[in-house]
């Protein structure tokens, strides 16, 4: 068993096979050897932690991931249920979460929370996509405008 | 008095500068107002209006009040408020609990005290003294409409403070606020969205405020606004209509409105100095005291205060990750939500390409230098213009994004670096800047001529879409037409061209060299003495074969014949140049070599000579020094050949193929199994096969292991004259008119392409389109589909010869019996920006 420490000094235990699902700790437990001291993971909440090890322990067997081929986008982006169940979290939460991913070194679930940001880009208008993500349209009117001008042709013939 | 006046100059100022920003926020469909509507509307109105009176409350309570709490907080933790629905008028039994009632071990008196002291409860729905024992939960909600609610109605319609959603920076303050908050009670709020009960939504109202109040108490709520004067006179609009609808009792309870004002100011000052938990706490309490309708309008609020601008926020690497996942119309879509999103979609260089190769699209290095030089030199003409015009509202942002923002000129500075292969320096960059900038700005002096800032530090996307650009004309038939007449009416046996010119032989005896852009004839070389049957060029070097028997090497640039190759004792028929490639770890073969088939049922293989750097050999010289083998076996005339690396197979009128080593000269494999002549062949090396094709209408794919064949395919009904190879198809076309795509893995017949009038007399394929001549015509065909795309020249009587690339189309053709060369131009629709560049 490893004993992490969140940033707001809650301690959760956990089986070491489950925490070595993040290079960062694994790399550590090798660095350091056993010990009984809590890893403190000053990055990462409780709460996303919380998160992050229930998405560990659901994933302790998978196969360590090789590297992905990226050629076929289709396959890639697909998402199995239970990571699609387990993304489904206010955007602020999936913000912690891919930077908790990055932090610990988890590809795979830093892969899953690309991949579902991608999710929320694709297939939607610029301003759609403003409105899911809360943003402010800063172009200004002319750089706007020379946008359309620049985008229009390159866009006419991308969509169909 | 000083004090309160400086607070609501502050609050003021802030609401002006966030209105404008909100007013986008808000525009979006709010909950139409339900028959129970005017409970939301009180609710709201009242931490409305009741903050528009200001503050009395006296704003060092907080200290007190804080310390006070601090008991009531251990007992907070321990309970679990996402368990119970909110939006519901019956308490649930366990909720009792909650509301101070009786087993839990609230701690009422403290908790009461320390209301007092922050003169909250002034603000309690039931402002009497039976309320120290009234158990707050029992409050009615009538009695909450009568004594706050309504009060708050007679206000209407005030403007609602709009909310800063977009506030989400925090500050060190906060983090630090956070975690004193969570030592203080690590189980107490982060629980909440475990449930997927309806007190979801609460508890993600909840977690929100617990994370956002610590900033300014408006960070995320509705919060105090300037003054009703104010409000009113610019309410906002949506809002405003929401709540205009709703039946307002303006003129009743002016009286009560008054003191209640008063009261509610003072309950959010106070709420302001609470700590987070009790905040929540009360919140809590509020929310699940109000109607469906004010939990969605809540809902509402909150769900945008959640939102995150991912590419923004996250940092450049993983926003990059993210990307990754996107196809090209996303990418360019996400491009233009804001100049944060662009300048992330356009700063990095291996998604660009990447989407290059995964559609197919070649680029050289010249191409990348050429791209690079014209941004740079946008990049300066915009610079240029900012100075001249003195414009610093528009340009001055789009200088920032180039290289005035520190964070892009790192980007700019690492993409040059990813691109360091391309030998492009910033030097260079500069110099051409400098150059481009002047002249052009002079001549075209309008912003139209250079339609966007291109944003990208590197050339990929601006390459992508180029040759996307490209592509899409060829699906839109978007050429220009150029037609020049060349050979009076003779038969073009031969054509090759680049973007520079166009090369032809024909049986005229004559190889003309035309200009690709004019059309102009630059050359003829008229050495040959009877018709010209193959050629091919590399380089500055032309190879050419001619019924006189002859292989004459050429120097294109000057226009003259360098070599002479005699040896064969009939007309050569087909010629390939075959350079040397890297194949199994050695260069095969080892010199660049010519490949003769002739008549003479011969092949020869010649050493290639440099026309410029090699002596020339013109005479008659019995020995000659680039000769190197003649390959016998065939007993009839050589027709075609393919080469590659040290392997050529030929195909002959004698029914067979043969598969030769090159470099020694000796026969590996003779293929038999055609039942007649052997028109053509191509090599397929990567799968060790090949094809042919032949008189017996058939196709036959054999091994190159070992000569035996592998299969037949069969659809034509006569002589398959033509065939061509493509990593996923093999087309064959045939003297029947038609076309015929096979799938190279299974050798299935995919489309027939029929609608040529006569026999095809030739043709091209990529991965996307074929192009085939016969009498009538050109015409275009979707690979994939089989279908036609369209008919690219009529009314010609034949086309002897057609080539395309990326770019154009060039046929040769038959019309009122004049020999024509057409040139179809896909690379000038959507290129109009690019004249600065040729100018």
């Amino acid at each position: 068993m490893v004993q992490l420490l969140s940033s707001d000094n809650e301690t959760f235990t956990v089986d070491k096979q489950v925490a070595e699902r993040s290079i960062l700790i694994k790399n550590m437990l090798e660095d350091v050897g056993e010990s009984d001291a809590p890893i403190p993971l000053p990055n990462v909440t409780a709460k996303i932690l919380k998160k992050v090890i229930d998405w560990c322990e659901h994933h302790r067997g998978d196969p360590v991931s090789q590297q992905e081929e990226i050629n076929d986008r289709k396959r890639l982006t697909e998402i199995d249920e239970w990571d699609q169940k387990f993304m489904e979290v206010d955007q602020e939460t999936l913000f912690e979460i891919i930077l908790a991913a990055n932090y610990l070194d988890i590809k795979p679930l830093l892969d899953i929370g690309c991949k579902t940001v991608a999710n929320m880009i694709k297939g939607k208008s610029p301003e759609e996509i403003r409105r899911t993500f809360n943003i402010v349209n800063d172009f200004t009117p002319e750089v706007r405008q020379f946008g359309i001008i620049s985008h229009c042709y390159f866009l006419a013939m991308l969509s169909t | 008095m000083a004090e309160q006046e400086s607070f609501t100059d502050k609050r003021n100022a802030r609401f002006f500068a966030k209105r404008k920003h909100l007013q986008q926020q808000l525009s979006s469909p709010l909950p139409s107002p339900s028959p129970t509507g005017n409970i939301s509307t009180k609710v709201l109105g009242a931490f409305k209006s009741y903050s528009n009176i200001g503050s009395s409350s006296s704003l060092n309570s907080s200290s007190r009040s804080s310390s006070s709490n601090s008991s009531t907080q251990d007992h907070l933790k321990s309970l679990d408020v996402s368990q119970y629905p909110l939006a519901e008028t019956l308490t649930p039994p366990a909720m009792k609990a909650l509301c101070f009632d009786n087993d839990i071990a609230w701690d009422q008196s403290a908790m009461m005290e320390s209301l007092h002291k922050t003169s909250l409860i002034g603000l309690l729905p039931a402002p009497d003294d039976d309320m120290k024992d009234e158990n707050l939960s029992h409050c009615s909600r009538k009695r909450r409409a009568s004594s706050l609610s309504l009060q708050a109605e007679a206000l209407f319609p005030t403007d609602l403070e709009p909310l800063d959603i977009n506030k989400r920076v925090r500050t060190k303050a906060d983090v630090a606020n956070d975690t004193e908050r969570s030592n203080r009670t690590p189980h107490s709020l982060s629980e909440y969205d475990s449930d997927e009960e309806p007190a979801q939504e609460l508890s993600i109202a909840t977690t929100s405020m617990d994370q956002d109040s610590c900033d300014s108490p408006n960070s995320a709520f509705p919060s105090p606004s300037p003054s009703p004067i104010v409000a009113t006179a610019e309410p906002h609009q949506s809002l405003t209509s929401y709540f205009d609808s709703a039946p307002l009792g303006r003129d009743l309870h002016t009286q009560n409105t008054l003191r209640s004002n008063r009261n509610l100011s003072n309950i959010l000052s106070t709420f302001d100095t609470l700590p987070q938990t009790t905040q929540s706490y009360l919140l809590f309490q509020l929310l699940r005291r109000s109607s469906t309708s004010t939990l969605q309008f809540v809902n509402a609020l909150i769900i945008p205060a959640l939102k995150r601008d991912f590419l923004a926020s996250l940092p450049f690497e993983l926003s990059l990750h993210i990307l990754r996942y996107l196809d090209v119309v996303s990418l360019c879509r996400a491009a233009q939500v804001s100049k944060k999103w662009r300048m992330v979609v356009d700063a990095d260089a291996t998604i660009w390409r990447r989407n290059l190769e995964k559609d197919g699209f070649s680029f050289t290095l010249e191409e990348v230098k050429r791209v690079m030089a014209r941004q740079a030199m946008i990049r300066a003409q915009r610079k240029q213009k900012m100075i001249v015009l003195g414009d610093h509202r528009d340009n001055a942002s789009i200088a920032t994004m180039d290289v005035d923002n520190p964070e892009e000129s790192r980007l700019l500075r690492k993409a040059i670096a990813e691109c360091d292969h391309i030998c492009v320096n910033t030097s260079d960059d500069a110099a051409l800047a400098s150059q481009g900038a002047g002249p052009t700005n002079t001549i075209s002096g309008s912003s139209s001529s250079s339609p966007l800032e291109p944003s990208t530090p590197h050339p990929y996307k601006e390459i992508y879409r180029q040759h996307y650009t490209i592509r899409q004309n060829w699906k839109r038939g978007r050429a220009t037409h150029m037609s020049f007449q060349g050979h009076s009416d003779n038969v073009v046996t031969c054509l090759q061209y680049d973007d520079d010119k166009i090369i032809s032989g024909s049986d005229d005896h004559c190889i003309n060299v035309y200009d690709t852009n004019t059309g102009k004839l630059r050359k003829t070389m008229s050495d040959h003495e009877g018709g010209v049957w193959a050629l091919q060029y590399v380089g500055n070097t032309l190879v050419s074969g001619s019924t006189d028997r002859t292989v004459r090497v050429w120097d294109i640039e000057r226009g003259v014949c360098t070599h002479v190759f005699s040896g064969h004792t009939s007309t050569v028929r087909c010629l390939q140049i075959v350079m040397p490639e890297m194949i199994d770890g050695r260069l095969q073969p080892a010199y660049p070599v010519i490949v003769t088939g002739s008549r003479d049922s011969t092949l020869k293989v010649w050493k290639l000579p440099d026309p410029v750097r090699d002596e020339p050999f013109l005479a008659h010289n019995p020995v000659n020094p680039w000769f190197m083998h003649t390959l016998t076996g065939h007993t009839q005339s050589v027709r075609a050949i393919a080469a590659r690396g040290n392997l050529l197979v030929s195909g002959s009128y004698d029914n067979t193929m043969r598969l030769w080593n090159i470099e020694t000269g000796r026969l590996i494999h003779l293929m038999e199994g055609h039942q007649q002549r052997v028109y053509s062949v191509v090599l397929d090396i990567d799968n060790r096969r090949c094809m042919s094709g032949s008189m017996d209408s058939t196709v036959r794919i054999w091994s190159l292991d070992d000569g035996s064949c592998l299969n037949v395919l069969e659809g034509h009904s006569i002589l398959v004259g033509l065939l061509h190879l493509t990593p996923k198809h093999l087309v064959s076309a045939a003297a029947d008119s038609t076309l015929r795509i096979w799938s190279t893995e299974t050798g299935v017949c995919e489309h027939v392409l029929s609608g040529h009038q006569g026999a095809i007399t030739c043709f091209q394929h990529d991965g996307h389109k074929v192009v085939s001549g016969s009498e009538g015509g050109l015409k275009l065909w979707d690979i994939k589909s089989g279908m036609l795309v369209r008919d690219l020249i009529t009314n010609v009587t034949g086309v002897w010869r057609v080539a395309f690339d990326e770019r154009r189309c060039v046929a040769a053709v038959h019309r009122d019996r004049v020999t024509w060369f057409e040139v179809l131009d896909y690379g000038v629709k959507g290129f109009e920006d690019n004249e600065i560049v040729a100018a």
